[in-house]
């Protein structure tokens, strides 16, 4: 049974001053074939690390170098942690540029799947758009997964989206279509704004949220004017 | 015309600032470029105790959906509301006085509203028939024209049904 060692992030190889040889003290013979035994298994296990280490590096610079031409994207990523299954992105930072919307997306983790590279599985999203009008959308969501050859991110889990605008959207599961900007939002759909909020089982933005289509038991409430607005502020100068 | 005494029926629907409003459908469209929000199915506008049904409601709002979304602005939500068309089915009514027809439009920054096509109006047992059906939204005020005005004042004897046109 290949044994697969589990290569974490922790620094490989002494550091600092090399321990003085110390001539080991007259070994029993035992102790001598225990040591054998245990260099054999540690060459064993290296044999088998090392191919999967390379492979995870290839997967790595792979998926990365991918990531970073395709979105053309500048990734950022605190730790990268290979496992036999993929690799492990913490804390990774996605900025760059779509159209003309300029977004960087953080999450908690990243994990890219070693059978399929394209597809990246995020924890923790915490996305922010800025439109070329200044607009700008900032997305979180508590799991996420985007997906390269569609170029598609789906999120999923108390999704919510605040916006410049000054209203905010909160859904259970959320799709957008990074290409042309539509985004599908699905069950408990709630807008929020400070003069109206909008209930609805489901809705589709697209045209930067210019166009909405909300669908089943849609329910809105028209706030009615403000009364006490903003507390009257200090008295105009006298005009000259 | 006719005229009847339902002044305050309809003062204030739709442009009375001070309550919200709130409405339900099955659909919602807000087209942000023509400035409009399409309600669809069953729809039911509700403010205190005005009700608003009808298979169709256009809104025509001003400014921008998002903006206007967000700021409570001077008017709040309702003043940014320019104007809004009901069609299918419209049934309005508040306490014991209800209008039906098959369409009609309300225009707040005029203050005026209208009903058309088979208008019903009835007031606890008494009813008028006609085709249109002009509002003041600011005094209540209406007037009800048509080729058939008919005006059944309410019978002296509760069970003397009214005559079937």
């Amino acid at each position: 049974m290949a044994e697969t060692g589990e290569i974490g992030g922790r620094a490989v190889g002494g550091s600092g001053a090399v321990p003085p040889r110390v001539p080991p003290p007259a070994p029993d013979r035992d102790a001598l074939r225990s040591a054998a035994d245990r260099h054999s298994r540690r060459v064993r296990r290296l044999k088998v690390a090392i191919p999967v280490i390379g492979v995870a590096v290839v997967v790595a610079i792979a998926g990365v170098t991918w990531v970073r031409s395709h979105l053309m994207a500048g990734l950022g990523v605190r730790q990268v942690l290979f496992s036999k299954d993929g690799l492990t992105m913490v804390e990774p930072r996605l900025t760059g540029r779509a159209g003309d919307r300029r977004y960087d997306v953080t999450a908690a983790k990243a994990f890219q799947d070693v059978r399929n590279p394209k597809v990246i599985a995020l924890e923790g999203v915490d996305g922010h758009l800025e439109m070329a009008d200044g607009t700008w959308a900032k997305i979180e969501s508590t799991a996420g997964r985007y997906d390269g050859t569609r170029e598609t991110l789906d999120l999923d889990g108390d999704v919510t989206v605040v916006t410049s605008a000054g209203w905010r959207a909160t859904t259970a599961v959320a799709h957008v279509d990074l290409v042309s900007g539509k985004i599908d939002a699905e069950r408990d759909v709630r807008i929020t704004g400070r003069a109206a909020q909008i209930d609805s089982d489901a809705l589709q933005a697209s045209e930067e949220g210019r166009h909405l289509v909300f669908t089943g038991n849609v329910r809105m409430t028209v706030q009615p004017q403000a009364d006490a607005e903003a507390p009257p502020g200090p008295p105009a100068p006298a005009p000259r | 015309a006719g005229e009847s005494g339902m002044s305050d029926a309809f003062k204030g629907f739709g442009s009375n600032t001070k309550e919200p409003i709130q409405i339900e459908a099955n659909g919602l469209e807000v087209q942000d470029k023509d400035r409009t929000a399409v309600f669809t199915g069953n729809v039911n506008v509700r403010q205190k105790d005005t009700v608003l049904k009808t298979q169709r409601l256009r809104v025509f709002y001003e400014g921008k959906a998002a903006e206007g979304l967000a700021q409570a602005s001077a008017g709040g939500g309702s003043q940014q509301i320019r104007r809004f068309e009901a069609e299918g089915r419209v049934l309005i009514t508040q306490k014991d006085q209800t209008v039906t027809g098959e369409t009609g439009w309300f225009d707040m920054q005029k203050q005026t509203a209208q009903i058309d096509t088979n208008v019903v109006l009835t007031q606890g047992k008494s009813v008028a028939k006609g085709e249109h059906l002009k509002i003041n939204l600011k005094t209540g005020q209406y007037t009800l024209e048509g080729s058939r005005v008919i005006m059944i004042l309410e019978p002296k004897s509760p069970d003397a049904a009214p005559p079937a046109r």
